[in-house]
């Protein structure tokens, strides 16, 4: 499912249509080029998941943890990984837990991340820095239902 | 001889405190806790019971590896700084060998093995006729290659460790009435043995001792396919 | 505690990629400082690993506390605290410090003091002058970028950070899209004396009535800047693109810690943090600065802007003094903070 946005802000608004539907446990894959809008999307999510805190680019730490909405949010950016792959990190403790984890650059991790997502890819326009296209795939009939749910919210 | 043998290599955390042979105090859980929250209490605590002060201490005894690569730290780091600071003797003992001494039938292959995720594992080959024999090294391994490779000898073998369980289908899927397993207790790794092994093993550098991570991480197998190891400068220099 | 006694504090940082231990006299005299940094290894990966840190860090660990003894030519018996960065940080990388400075304050049975690796940067500036409160700090790190009002001693309120991405953060995204090598910092602001301003990237947030940062737009324009012109086949002048890009931050970073010593009664600006060392940030402030004479500017010196553990024996003094003390329980943790101003 392909979703067109002209700015920032309504990037903002589905992802936190988004953050509203999801379950625990859920896994989102969150990929675009450097300066598409990936930590933009986290932002508008954990607004949807009922977080007050400012959400912070993870680049540094690799993960950034906020346990205070609806759902636990652990935002990871694997982009220093590049190449190197993410096997040392221990994920799979955030993607066995009852949160939601977010992951940004994922390409770079591949191999340790689960069968079920929803990849969410955000397209940069050649020729209007604020246009979008807003790609969602869903693997797993759990994000299937969601994608529908969104369809639905979005109108 | 007062001995304080540690081991935090998997989730289970074992501290133990020893005159010689003989055990003063132990400690032992197997709860998912950060051992970094526990362990330190918890060698305050056993050395308490044991009446033992640190100044006491002749040797520390540390599981070594293989195992996951934070609980070891953590236990490397504390039994590490702890030596240093006591100026005591150190000595590192393979955490694979501390489960397999638990096993003292002399009929039997014993297999002591760790989870290492993705049906890998880290593994080894003891036998215990007398004194406790390395027959095949500690090694991180695809479970499948291992077990065919344990297949072909033929022998009787039992498997131990707290993550056997959830390799048990595959390994009888493989050896079938070649694989035995334990009492459960015998699962979970006692610092007391840890100590027992520890006490005649030779004491190591103490500057220059690390864990037996058994696997290089996996940004520097991947740099390795490209580069040579050699014709570097140091990676870590003191400024 | 007579007048004459001297307290020495034995400091551990470990949080990232340089391993440190520092002895450190009275909170302001540094004996010892030694750091093992890891640059070298982590340049091969474009960054700091995590797990190729933490091992690094166990590698060091006691070789590091050894010189610092020795250099400080000190026993355990002269020592009156352990102190120890607990996070913010790599999870990995700080447990080695954490674990190691609990097993020497336990083995000789020595207060052990948890200091913030935020507040440590803060009090590298103690080794350039006294602190005296109120104060205010700018931090910019390659993992933080924020504005701290301190009311008093051992007291740190955010009062506005970084929306999004740090500011060492957008220097080394920048650089990689230079093609330099990680990291990058220090090159841009090498190139950036050589060149004009002549792409006028956005200042985000620079008239908002806050004290908030953002470097992600910035971060942005200048990738689509270089994009763009790459379709067209044209090669941009790379110093022009630095000096662009160093002018966008040091002017936001500039105008917004101006407002705030205006607006909160200061006695002292704090320049802290691994970026901290950029020349062309300190020389603006310095040239702010001058013309408020209220307001007393110190600047951490540039070879403790870095990671080091003589800043959190100068942090861990101050706690010490206030009777901070960690239990054997003491854990790392990677997310913390200080608390934000209500």
């Amino acid at each position: 499912m392909n979703i067109e946005v002209n700015s920032v802000e309504e990037t903002q608004k589905i992802a936190e249509k988004l953050g509203q539907l999801v379950e625990p446990n859920m896994i989102l894959l969150l990929d675009g080029d450097l300066g598409a809008g990936k930590t933009t999307f986290a932002k508008g999510l954990a607004v949807g998941l009922g977080i007050t805190r400012n959400v912070k680019s993870p680049t540094f730490p690799i993960v950034r943890e906020y346990r205070e909405g609806r759902l636990s949010l652990f935002h990871m950016d694997v982009y220093r990984l590049e190449g190197m792959g993410g096997a040392d990190l221990g994920l799979d403790e955030y993607f066995n837990s009852d949160g939601v984890s977010v992951v940004e650059w994922s390409e770079f991790i591949q191999d340790e991340l689960p069968d079920d997502s929803l990849r969410i890819t955000l397209l940069k326009d050649e020729d209007d820095d604020n246009r979008r296209v807003i790609k969602l795939d869903s693997y797993g009939s759990q994000y299937t239902r969601i994608l529908e749910q969104l369809v639905k919210k979005n109108g | 001889m007062k001995i304080l043998a540690i081991d935090t290599s998997n989730i289970p955390l074992s501290v133990a405190v020893l005159e010689d042979k003989t055990l003063l105090a132990t400690m032992t859980t197997n709860i998912k806790k950060n051992h970094s929250i526990t362990l330190m209490p918890a060698i305050a605590d056993v050395m308490k019971l044991a009446g033992v002060k640190p100044a006491e201490l002749d040797r520390i005894i540390v599981a070594q590896g293989p195992g996951s690569f934070t609980g070891l730290r953590i236990g490397v780091a504390t039994a590490k700084t702890l030596a240093f600071a006591l100026d005591c003797e150190l000595v590192g003992v393979s955490s694979l060998e501390l489960l397999a001494a638990g096993i003292s039938d002399d009929k039997t292959d014993i297999v002591p093995l760790f989870d290492a995720r993705r049906n890998h594992v880290f593994s080894g080959l003891y036998r215990n006729s007398n004194e406790l024999i390395n027959e095949l090294p500690d090694q991180h391994r695809d479970l499948v290659a291992w077990l065919t490779e344990l297949k072909e000898r033929n022998q009787s073998q039992i498997f131990v460790g707290t993550d056997v369980d959830l390799f048990k289908p595959q390994i009888i899927d493989i050896l079938g009435e070649q694989a035995y397993f334990p009492a459960p207790f015998l699962n979970v790794p006692q610092a007391f043995i840890l100590g027992l092994i520890g006490k005649d093993k030779e004491p190591v550098e103490q500057e220059t001792f690390i864990p037996n991570y058994l696997r290089l991480t996996q940004a520097e197998s991947q740099w390795l396919e490209t580069h040579s190891d050699k014709d570097h400068n140091t990676y870590v220099e003191k400024i | 505690m007579s007048a004459e006694k001297k307290n020495l504090i034995l400091a551990f940082e470990s949080s990232c990629d340089e391993t440190s231990v520092a002895v450190v006299e009275d909170g302001h005299i540094i004996l010892s400082n030694i750091v093992a940094t890891q640059v070298n290894s982590h340049k091969r990966f474009g960054g700091v690993v995590p797990e190729v840190a933490s091992r690094h860090h166990i590698e060091q660990i006691t070789s590091c506390v050894q010189d610092a003894m020795t250099e400080a030519n000190v026993s355990y018996d002269d020592l009156d605290a352990v102190a120890v960065t607990y996070g913010p940080g790599l999870v990995g990388a700080l447990l080695v410090g954490v674990s190691a400075a609990k097993a020497i304050a336990f083995a000789h049975e020595l207060p052990l003091i948890p200091v913030n690796h935020m507040a440590g940067h803060i009090f590298a500036a103690r080794y350039e002058s006294e602190i005296s409160y109120p104060s205010m700090a700018l931090l910019v790190s390659g993992g933080h970028t924020e504005l701290v009002y301190m009311p008093e001693e051992g007291q740190f309120e955010i009062i506005g950070e970084t929306r999004d991405d740090a500011a060492g953060e957008a220097y080394d995204k920048v650089g990689r899209v230079l093609g330099m090598t990680y990291p990058s910092g220090k090159e841009i602001d090498e190139l950036a004396h050589t060149g004009k301003d002549t792409f006028n990237f956005p200042r985000a947030m620079i008239k908002d009535d806050n004290y908030d940062f953002s470097f992600s737009g910035l971060k942005s324009a200048f990738i689509n800047t270089v994009h763009h012109a790459d379709q067209l086949g044209e090669t941009l002048d790379r110093a022009d693109l630095a000096t662009s890009f160093q002018q966008s931050v040091v002017d936001v970073l500039a105008e917004k810690t101006l407002r705030a010593c205006h607006e909160y009664d200061i006695k002292q600006l704090i320049l802290a943090g691994g970026v901290a060392a950029n020349k062309g940030l300190r020389a603006r402030l310095e040239a702010d600065m001058e013309k408020m004479d209220t307001v007393e500017f110190i600047k951490a010196p540039i070879k403790l802007c870095g990671d080091n553990a003589a800043m959190i024996g100068a942090a861990g003094y101050v706690e010490f003094l206030k009777g901070q003390r960690a239990g054997l329980d003491l854990n790392a943790d990677p997310s913390l903070e200080f608390d934000w101003i209500a």
